[in-house]
């Protein structure tokens, strides 16, 4: 059985929005692959579905060997802390420091404070906030906040990584940065990265399967 | 406790107002309670001279005495009852009034039932009561004057227990309304640890010792105010107006403290549950 599986999903939003139709696709353990699509595709709303942030309106989605679109409410918290999700909006409190947003997964997973201090360490060095650990997040530039993002996404080396629009507020240095992060963390933890990106151009920077999505429908190419 | 003192550290205001309301309240509350015990002592005091007499008739033997006294004494409202008979009564009379046997050669002393209400504000039910059973042929309670003044007695324990209930369910609701809007404040603080994958219990334990927290602050508080300015108050009162004031301070000292404790803990919890059951239905 294929690691993300979506079978037959369709999402429609109320009162007749159709975000996705009938998607079917399934990734591997260790794969990096960019979802296409212009704004509006439907991208956002595929990782919702894997998030549990939306249910779909009819089809099956699997995760680990697990159905996880009609999982109990009440499990919902665990599949979350097995995923590592790079928001489109960031979701990031602005009375928060840089650190505590870095902490937060390791604390949900019941790490204890010197293990955490130290893994995030390690993550501000990769994302080069070292000299910003203890700042409000208010006072982060967009760039800034879009590194932190990622880094909380990747700071509990989760197996599964959803990173919409991860490189949005950046400039192309710093996107590439970002990408080669998300890419070298696939590598080296045998985690399936999945980059949501309206930009063409960079599809042809990573070795990447690319799934494009228009108007809700997908379909597969390969670089 | 470090993610609890962040919280209250970063939004101090919030704990402030959490930690006034309660103090507020319970102060109220204790001030209600210390007001109530006086009270008590007042029925007490009062109960004593407002007992009722009621005559058996003089066909009633003395086993109905017997049984109609046991029957009113099983009644809830009413505390004491003693039967006097005619002896006994003659015996009174004689003493009181220092005339000899001889000179009350031929009167009747009929049997009587001393009542004595447990509630003041009840004894008028109870006059009611004995006057409708056929055994008595009269009722003595202190008339119309003593009437008037129970009835405003009962107006004002029906306005006390009003006040209170009223007091209490008013403070009770700013508190969960406070609390609640502090939680609400956080919402994004809520929504963004439910993304990472925090349980309810991880994302709303902060808020819940906070609660705690605010409570036990509010609840001391309200005991100092009452340790420090209440009862030496209360004593003041005693000196002025002795004998009057008959309660015992140090007796209550104790359940005065657990009572705020557990007073505030308690508002600060539900409060906080509100809050968060409000933040929890709106996140993803």
């Amino acid at each position: 059985m294929a690691f993300l599986e979506f079978r037959n999903v369709s999402k429609v939003y109320p009162p007749n929005v159709r975000a996705l139709e009938n998607v079917t696709f399934s990734l591997e353990k260790g794969e990096f692959v960019f979802v296409q699509g212009a704004t509006g595709a439907g991208k956002t709303t595929l990782f919702r579905l894997i998030t549990r942030e939306e249910r779909p309106t009819k089809g099956e989605i699997w995760f680990s060997g697990r159905r996880i679109d009609n999982l109990d409410s009440q499990l919902v918290p665990f599949l979350r802390q097995r995923l590592g999700v790079v928001f489109q909006d960031l979701e990031l409190v602005p009375e928060w420091t840089v650190y505590e947003h870095l902490v937060a997964p390791l604390f949900v997973l019941g790490m204890n404070g010197r293990e955490a201090l130290q893994a995030a360490k390690k993550m501000l060095s990769l994302l080069g906030l070292e000299d910003k650990s203890f700042f409000q997040v208010r006072c982060l530039s967009g760039g800034e906040k879009q590194k932190l993002c990622v880094g909380r996404a990747l700071i509990h080396r989760p197996k599964l990584v959803l990173a919409d629009e991860p490189t949005g507020n950046l400039d192309e240095v710093s996107a590439m940065e970002v990408l080669k992060l998300l890419f070298e963390f696939s590598r080296r933890e045998k985690a399936t990265v999945v980059v949501a990106t309206h930009n063409r151009a960079l599809l042809g920077c990573f070795p990447a399967r690319v799934i494009f999505l228009e108007k809700g429908r997908v379909w597969e190419g390969e670089r | 406790m470090g993610r609890i003192s962040r919280y209250i550290l970063r939004k101090p205001a919030l704990f402030f107002m959490g930690a006034l309301s309660t103090f507020l309240v319970l102060f109220l509350i204790n001030t209600i309670s210390l007001g109530y015990l006086e009270f008590s002592k007042l029925r007490e005091h009062w109960r004593e001279r407002f007992m009722v007499r009621a005559f058996f008739r003089e066909d009633v033997s003395e086993e109905t005495m017997h049984k109609v006294a046991k029957e009113i004494a099983a009644s809830f409202y009413i505390t004491q009852v003693v039967l006097v008979p005619p002896e006994e009564a003659k015996k009174r009379f004689l003493e009181r009034t220092g005339l000899s046997p001889e000179s009350v050669e031929g009167v009747s002393f009929p049997a009587s039932l001393e009542v004595v209400p447990k509630y003041i504000e009840n004894l008028l039910d109870i006059v009611r009561e004995l006057k409708e059973n056929p055994s008595f042929g009269e009722v003595l309670y202190g008339g119309q004057e003593v009437e008037n003044f129970l009835r405003l007695f009962q107006l004002f324990v029906r306005f006390s227990r009003g006040f209170f209930l009223g007091v209490l369910g008013f403070g009770v609701c700013v508190i969960v309304v406070i609390t609640a809007f502090s939680v609400q404040l956080r919402r994004r603080e809520v929504a963004v640890l439910s993304l990472v994958g925090a349980t309810d219990g991880f994302a709303f334990s902060p808020f819940f010792l906070e609660g705690i927290l605010f409570g036990l602050c509010g609840g001391i508080g309200a005991y100092l105010c009452a340790a420090f300015f209440l009862f030496p108050l209360l004593r003041l009162a005693e000196e002025v107006f002795p004998g009057f004031f008959g309660v015992q301070i140090e007796e209550h000292l104790l359940w005065l403290f657990v009572l705020d404790l557990l007073g505030g803990c308690g508002m600060g919890m539900v409060g906080t549950l509100f809050g968060y059951l409000g933040v929890r239905q709106s996140i993803r």
